[in-house]
């Protein structure tokens, strides 16, 4: 009988303690979060987005800056340390419909920057860079103001337009 | 002894078995049962994984993760004016190597009575629900990413955990 005792006892106390500890419970789920960032590209060109030089008032020698400047937003995503570029290329020459063999190079013009953009000089054989040190991804913005240097050997005539390509590349 | 006394002492156990059986007895006995409900918290996320693609910031200013919506049932045994938490904390940033999209840039929306949405975060857990007294609480949530051309390239990752109480 005493041995019966013991054992209700000790059963007893088990519940006591089973009962105390679940006053409260919890449980607990994780979830994995995963994310893809690829490389991406987006260009835009605004303000004077058709720079024309008129030369009809100005003598040759003196260059001729286009009114209004071309706004270039560059939005990039691509690796920290990655170097996205930005360049233009022409896509000939001013070509004179009137006088043949008088066109004016695509070369003489140039284009002044500013904020993440630098200055050079337009060119049909290959892209020039208009990106500064462009490092990451960002939104790359600046200005390019449009000279023609109006050259003394300029004939008389109509000219074609020059096709500007800009390329922007994220790595 | 004597066959004659065999046989009398055989009758006479006869006699009062049958007396004994003949004249009925009952008894009764008292049985306790006792119960222990004590409190109990089930939490079950239908995807242990949430994906977000890769989408143009321009176009897709807000991603939405693949699996949207979650199914997530909280089963919560409680007491009848007690109140069941669910909250959510980050384990960190989304990373990538040396790169990091800062959690809070993820939130998540529900569905259901007593779930709530809300913007995660890596240092204090955020309610996720709460319901009071026992009961089976089933919903959804549905998880965004803000997209940003800021963002490095890569393949990021975080986890987030999510914790029941019942009190």
């Amino acid at each position: 009988m005493k041995r019966m005792q013991i054992l209700l006892a000790a059963a007893c106390a088990a519940t006591l303690v089973f009962a105390g500890s679940a006053l409260a419970a919890g449980d607990t789920g994780t979830v994995t979060l995963s994310a893809s960032v690829a490389a991406k590209a987006a260009l835009t060109l605004s303000g004077n987005t058709a720079p024309n030089f008129d030369l009809s008032t100005v003598d040759n020698g003196t260059a001729v800056t286009a009114t209004g400047a071309t706004t270039v937003a560059a939005k990039v995503r691509t690796g920290a340390t990655q170097n996205p570029t930005l360049t233009v290329q022409a896509g000939g020459d001013f070509v004179n419909s009137t006088y043949a063999g008088n066109d004016i190079p695509a070369s003489d013009v140039t284009w002044a920057a500013t904020g993440n953009l630098i200055a050079g000089i337009l060119s049909k054989a290959a892209p020039v860079t208009v990106n500064g040190a462009w490092t990451g991804s960002n939104t790359y913005t600046g200005d390019m103001t449009w000279t023609l240097a109006n050259n003394s050997n300029y004939s008389t005539g109509t000219y074609s337009n020059i096709l500007v390509t800009y390329t922007l590349t994220a790595p | 002894m004597p066959k004659r006394w065999v046989s009398l002492l055989f009758i006479a156990l006869c006699l009062f078995g049958y007396a004994a059986s003949s004249q009925g007895a009952a008894t009764t006995s008292n049985l306790t049962v006792n119960t222990t409900v004590a409190a109990r918290a089930s939490l079950v996320l239908a995807s242990a994984t949430i994906n977000f693609p890769d989408s143009d910031p321009t176009t897709v200013p807000s991603i939405g993760a693949t699996e949207n919506a979650v199914n997530v049932t909280a089963r919560v045994r409680t007491g009848s004016a007690s109140t069941a938490t669910l909250q959510v904390l980050a384990g960190g940033d989304l990373t990538s190597g040396s790169n990091a999209i800062t959690i809070d840039n993820v939130t998540w929306t529900a569905t259901g009575a007593g779930f709530t949405g809300g913007t995660m975060n890596k240092t204090t857990p955020q309610a996720a629900g709460s319901w009071t007294g026992p009961g089976v609480y089933a919903g959804t949530f549905s998880y965004f990413l803000a997209n940003s051309w800021n963002y490095a390239t890569g393949n990021y990752s975080a986890t987030i955990t999510y914790t029941l109480t019942a009190p």
